[in-house]
């Protein structure tokens, strides 16, 4: 059988110009949950700013602020319906405990990631398990260039009557009443609004008796992170590089659903006497039985202020739907896999 | 086709074979693309496929689509696990004693608010006199351009509203984007003393 050239590089060219070299998947799909956020260099203002597809608080818009168009100087509160871009001013080092996702791009300080395992009774520690299994990627990952990571976070603020707890006649020391008032001042902004801080530290437990005697006040403000942006350094450079266009974004996402905020409704400014029988204590050292007595008083006192103050402080709290969180494989990407679940 | 009809015994002429090979790896790499976001790429080193496909938008329960400037529908979305609620009497799913009837729209004429802002909600409206094993609540879905009570507490004949999706308006007539609320059925509850309605995820 004879062959003429000509056919067969014509049909060599066919089958190259033919032969699969690959399917690259865009990904598709145009839903993003209420709250994602993509952040994007705005290489005008030579900085990172942050876009968050508009989430809702009680059905009611939740507004950013942004330096206005006509003049930057002045800042707006524009809605997130209205894609304002937020700027992403200030972050934090984060110098240990990142999340182990980074480890295959070179940051060498991810937290050793345990989890419980419903199954075990001891819980799993997933670091210490990936190196024992060790793959090719994993040896990869341990020599490529260092990388550092900075981050900051996305916070929801709702505003919301604050206590106050002020006292007339302060305890004393020895013997005699002490009177205090419970009340409230009224909310400064009807909308939830969102803000960038370098880092957000959830409210602390109350202390009651600080609570109590005024020592910390209530900040009248009720606060959930939306997400964790994480910036992500150029090979090349060391850990107190400034931030460029060529640091990667990388968001972890607390917050995926729209949400619901109640507060308790605040009550008429009340007061209430405490009486404190502390006198007795210096003169009855020697009786134990006497001692016990009167400090069971004074505890009952305490508590009973306690209770008052209880009843009329104004909390509040936020919640999206579901009552768990699933969780992930940190490992292999930041956020868990869809469905997401919510905010207690 | 398989490798064996390709296959020459000893002694075989294998030029027809080679022919037969030759057709086919030509019809093989004539690929039938089909379908939105699938496009080829074709070089002299090879041929590249890009796929972006459009992907279903996560649908969920009590999807808000708006029929024109006017009205708006409301896709199918339970209470307390097979209450559907109704507009104006009529399910917002169409279907009556298993027939299925046209879907009822909801009347969004009233407009927006000063802030361009109006709500599509669950109303949640106590039934009177209902006896124990009986329906306490009747829910139905209206329009309001009045945010005061979104967050549940009730209004004097005690019912509450829960928003499933807020319409921007650009001016008193048009309806720019459809905001939703909520993505699921639901399961309410009524604290009289509290006088707040609660709306969760069923």
């Amino acid at each position: 059988m004879i062959i003429p050239a000509s056919v067969w590089n014509q049909m060599v060219d066919f089958y190259f110009r033919h032969r699969l070299l690959g399917v690259l998947d865009l990904g598709g799909g145009n839903w993003r949950h209420p709250w994602h956020t993509t952040v994007a260099w705005n290489a005008e203002k030579e900085r990172f700013e942050a876009a968050i597809n508009p989430g809702l608080v009680n059905g009611r818009d939740v507004m950013a602020r942004v330096e206005s168009a006509d003049d930057p100087l002045v800042v707006i509160d524009q809605p997130l319906t209205s894609s304002p871009r937020i700027a992403l001013g200030s972050f934090r080092a984060v110098p240990s405990g990142a999340p182990e996702f980074f480890a295959a791009l070179g940051v060498r300080s991810t937290a050793s990631l345990t989890v419980d395992d419903l199954e075990a009774s001891a819980p799993v520690d997933l670091t210490e398990a990936k190196l024992a299994g060790s793959s090719d990627a994993d040896v990869a990952a341990s020599i490529l260039p260092e990388r550092w990571l900075k981050a900051c976070d996305v916070v929801l603020h709702q505003e919301r009557p604050r206590t106050v707890v002020d006292w007339q006649i302060t305890p004393p020391e020895i013997g005699q009443q002490a009177q205090f008032t419970v009340g409230s001042t009224g909310a400064l902004a009807k909308n939830a609004y969102v803000r960038a801080t370098a880092e957000f530290v959830a409210a602390a437990p109350r202390d009651d008796r600080a609570t109590l005697t005024g020592e910390t006040e209530d900040s009248g403000l009720d606060s959930v992170k939306i997400c964790t942006v994480f910036l992500l350094s150029p090979p090349d450079v060391g850990p107190e590089a400034e931030i460029d266009s060529r640091w990667e974004p990388h968001v972890q996402h607390d917050l995926f659903w729209n949400a619901s905020y109640r507060f308790t409704q605040p009550v008429a400014v009340a007061s209430q006497n405490l009486t404190l029988n502390l006198a007795g204590l210096g003169n009855a050292a020697g009786a134990q039985f006497t001692v016990n007595q009167l400090l069971a008083q004074n505890n009952d006192a305490f508590n009973a202020a306690l209770q008052f103050l209880n009843a009329r402080e104004v909390t509040g709290k936020f919640t999206t739907p579901g009552n768990s969180v699933r969780k992930w494989d940190k490992a292999a990407s930041l956020d868990p896999p869809f469905p997401y679940k919510g905010l207690p | 086709m398989n490798a064996a009809d390709f296959q020459a015994r000893p002694g075989e002429a294998v030029g027809p074979k080679v022919r037969a090979l030759a057709r086919f790896i030509l019809k093989q790499a004539n690929i039938t693309l089909g379908g939105t976001g699938m496009r080829r790429h074709q070089y002299t080193r090879g041929t590249q496929i890009v796929a972006d496909m459009p992907v279903a938008s996560f649908g969920g329960s009590f999807t808000v689509t708006l029929k024109g400037s006017s009205s708006c529908t409301v896709g199918l979305g339970t209470v307390d696990g097979g209450t559907v609620p109704t507009i104006q009497d009529m399910p917002i799913d169409g279907m009556v004693d298993g027939k299925q009837q046209a879907i009822p729209e909801l009347d969004i004429t009233a407009g927006p608010n000063g802030d361009l802002r109006s709500w599509v909600c669950l109303r949640a409206t106590p039934v009177d006199g209902a006896a124990d094993g009986e329906a306490a609540f009747t829910f139905d879905v209206i329009h309001t351009n009045d945010d005061s009570l979104l967050d549940g507490r009730d209004d004097e004949q005690k019912r509450g509203l829960f928003p499933l999706a807020m319409l921007v308006w650009t001016n008193g007539t048009t309806v720019s984007r459809v905001v939703r609320h909520t993505h699921f059925d639901q399961r309410h509850t009524y604290d009289a003393e509290a006088h707040l309605h609660e709306f969760r995820n069923a």
